[in-house]
């Protein structure tokens, strides 16, 4: 018996377009579809085009009409102090985060797949960080790391990790750390239960002939389990990154809406929302290079995968 | 049959017109802000009734006093103007609170008709039209029985925009069982603060957090100094980067961590009121509102305190407050500026003016409020008003505010946090101004 399996991999034709839109069907399926792509169309395409437009204009909310201005808007953010250090805050941010639950979450992971006495409670339980919407829980989170009377404030000063009157949110560090814990309190059951879905599928007896052949449990992880979970691994990772690169609510109550730390959603918002109308489309052009940098990112990770199951 | 499956049934056969459709929402527990809302999105359709009371809703800033609900309540029991207004409590952080505005009239929404703004919006409000000129409303001869600075701050461009509601300024607070005599200079207050802090863990409780209020606790020491941030002749020329500047911001920075607790820098105003309430705090800056709340019952310093003018330094002679407060304005877009306005004057008036003072603690604008005998003996707080209001500043003005203050904030904060020696705080600040002011 062969210890490695793939899937059987169909054979792949090159086709012309024609061959491949018309298959066989006519043009039925299409209309079936149709009602889909025109609601998509409009929920989600539309508003994206519509914010490259506005990221063109001088000031689109003056009654007396705006003017294209090219990439102007765009020049100005880049060179924005403030959206830099935005771009370094949610670089750092989503990188931290993300690595530490993909690690966490897979031993999280791999400790749900054993079979012992009420696997199913701490399944259930392991859920209800996840379960809060982020605002209430970086509410609570905010209140424990209060300078005054937050109880973690008061652990962190008796361990002299930090000094007596401080607070982990006086400095952007101790808020991008602040920020980090929590997301990864809150994200890593997420990240765990993609992961255990992914060790759910992998055939017991693969483990039982690795077992026969006198393999050890490291040996048995490095060759069965993570290559047959890379695909879920890149799922979850997918989703965590684009989550993480647009993080907003957590930085929002942490910061009690200052603007001295920022990641690149709040830096956005505070121009369209919080600003005068001059900082509107500059706003926008923001939140399209952060479109851009989501767009990107989640392409890498695909075609990532495409290549590993290749 | 459950009381809210009985209202609808009842109401099932009536026409619904604005009014009944806004009372039986409240009534079956949907917020007046949802309400409104839906009326909104039915394009209108209920805005003029041929019959009843005109309804208007008011939008305000956050109180929790229960002072504007008794206004509202009073003028809807007794006015003979046939208006009905609807009362909409805003959200604790101002910065939500123009974001709300920010979105509500860009999209030329009539969903409020009259609504409070921070004395430091009016000039970016009026320049992209968003209020009603109420010059013509409003006669110079009634404007003169209203404090003078409130009243500036609602005029632009030669236009009265806005009128004030209510004043608010900022005053230093100190405990009488631990200080004798309160402090004038910043020196004094300093050294008296460091002998405090073997009684209270905080010596001296400010706005260090990044916000508006570090805005105001930076003008005023900056004016203590003798400094300011804009010329007062030419609101083009950016001074702030002047040895006062760098005298009052190292002043402020030297607090961090000694006199205050180095979390300073997270405290907004009801961290600080919170710490002097619970007896940690022996000098305090905070706004009039704190004094009814110190001296309530389960306050630890409920009658153990008392107010001063805010100190001065360097080669200043008298401490100023930086003033706050809240204006009212109506919205450009309101279907009934009339009733608007009708409901503005009440507000205006002495019965609603005395209510603000009485049972919120706050500073009203209008004059004569400052000697009524009745709002001196339930509010004692009035009786020392008088001269710190003389000493009052205006934050500086500019169409541009909520960039302007942005930079001060956080070029002050980074100061503060010790990012930045204040002297490199305030070369930043100062070109990052002037780049904004040339504009």
């Amino acid at each position: 018996m062969s210890t490695t399996i793939h899937t059987e991999v169909l054979p792949v034709r090159r086709q012309t377009l024609r061959q491949r839109l018309d298959l066989g069907s006519g043009i039925f399926p299409y209309f079936l579809v149709a009602p889909t792509i025109i609601i998509i169309a409009l929920v989600a395409a539309y508003p994206i085009i519509d914010s490259i437009r506005l990221s063109l204009l001088n000031n689109p909310l003056i009654p007396s009409g705006s003017n294209f201005v090219g990439l102007r808007n765009y020049i100005q953010v880049i060179g924005d102090p403030a959206f830099q250090s935005s771009v370094g805050i949610t670089v750092v941010f989503s990188v931290a985060s993300v690595a530490l639950e993909t690690i966490v979450g897979l031993a999280v992971a791999l400790l749900m797949n054993q079979v012992f006495p009420g696997r199913g409670l701490v399944r259930t339980a392991i859920l209800i960080p996840f379960a809060f919407p982020t605002i209430v829980s970086a509410q609570i989170w905010t209140l424990m790391l209060n300078a005054q009377n937050g109880v973690l404030t008061y652990v962190f000063q008796s361990l002299h990790i930090l000094a007596q009157g401080d607070s982990l949110l006086r400095t952007p560090s101790g808020v991008v750390i602040a920020a980090v814990m929590i997301d990864v309190w809150k994200t890593t059951p997420f990240m765990a239960l993609l992961l255990l879905a992914g060790l759910q599928v992998i055939p017991n007896e693969l483990y039982e002939a690795a077992g026969v052949d006198g393999s050890t449990r490291w040996q048995q992880f490095w060759t069965i389990t993570f290559p047959l979970l890379r695909n879920a691994l890149f799922i979850a990772l997918l989703f965590r990154i684009l989550d993480a690169l647009r993080a907003f609510d957590l930085f929002y109550v942490l910061t009690g809406g200052g603007r001295e730390i920022q990641t690149i959603a709040l830096y956005s918002y505070a121009n369209m929302f919080v600003g005068t109308t001059f900082d509107f489309a500059p706003g926008v052009a923001a939140a399209v290079i952060l479109f851009i940098i989501c767009a990107v990112v989640g392409l890498i990770v695909v075609s990532a995968t495409r290549i590993s199951q290749n | 049959m459950t009381p809210s499956t009985k209202l609808l049934v009842k109401s099932a056969p009536d026409v619904w017109n604005r009014r009944t459709f806004l009372e039986r929402a409240i009534a079956i527990g949907l917020s007046s802000t949802v309400a409104g809302s839906l009326l909104e999105a039915c394009g209108g359709g209920g805005g003029t009734t041929t019959s009843g009371p005109t309804t208007i809703v008011w939008q305000t800033e956050n109180d929790a006093s229960g002072a504007y609900s008794s206004i509202v309540d009073t003028y809807n029991s007794t006015n003979k103007d046939n208006v009905h207004v609807i009362w909409h409590n805003g959200p604790s952080d101002t910065s939500t609170l123009i974001t709300l505005y920010d979105n509500t009239l860009r999209a030329r929404s009539a969903s409020f008709d009259v609504f409070n703004i921070d004395v430091v919006w009016p000039a970016q409000f009026s320049s992209n039209g968003w209020t009603l000129d109420l010059t013509s409303r409003w006669p110079a001869s009634d404007r003169a029985k209203y404090l003078p600075g409130p009243v500036k701050s609602c005029t632009y461009n030669g236009a009265v925009v806005a009128a004030p509601m209510r004043t608010d300024l900022g005053i230093l607070y100190y405990r009488t069982d631990i200080i004798s005599t309160p402090p004038t200079t910043f020196d004094e207050l300093t050294s008296m603060a460091k002998s405090s802090l073997s009684k209270t863990k905080i010596g001296y409780a400010w706005q260090g957090i990044q916000g508006e209020a570090l805005v105001c606790d930076f003008v005023e020491v900056l004016a203590g100094y003798g400094g300011s941030v804009l010329d007062p002749n030419n609101s083009k020329s950016v001074v702030v980067n002047s040895p006062q500047g760098v005298q009052a911001l190292t002043e402020m920075a030297s607090w961090v961590g000694t006199i205050s607790p180095i979390a300073i820098t997270t405290y907004a105003e009801e961290a600080c009121r919170q710490a002097f309430q619970n007896g940690d705090a022996t000098f305090m800056r905070n706004w009039p509102y704190a004094y009814s709340l110190s001296n309530a019952s389960g306050s630890k310093v409920a009658g153990k305190f008392d107010i001063h003018s805010l100190p001065y330094g360097g080669s200043g002679t008298v401490g100023h407050s930086a003033v706050g407060g809240w204006n009212m304005a109506i919205n450009a877009n309101s279907k009934s500026p009339d009733a608007s306005w009708s409901f503005m004057k009440y507000v205006l008036g002495a019965d609603a003016q005395k209510l603000l003072a009485t049972k919120g603690s706050y500073t009203p604008a209008l004059s004569s409020i400052y000697d009524d005998a009745a709002v001196k003996a339930a509010q004692p707080l009035f009786t020392k008003l008088a001269p710190i209001l003389q000493n009052s500043l205006p934050r500086p003005v500019s169409p541009v505010y909520t960039d302007l203050s942005n930079l001060i904030q956080v070029n002050v904060h980074q100061a503060l946090t010790k990012q930045a020696t204040p002297a490199a705080a305030l070369s930043n600040l100062q070109s990052q101004l002037q780049t904004l002011v040339n504009k």
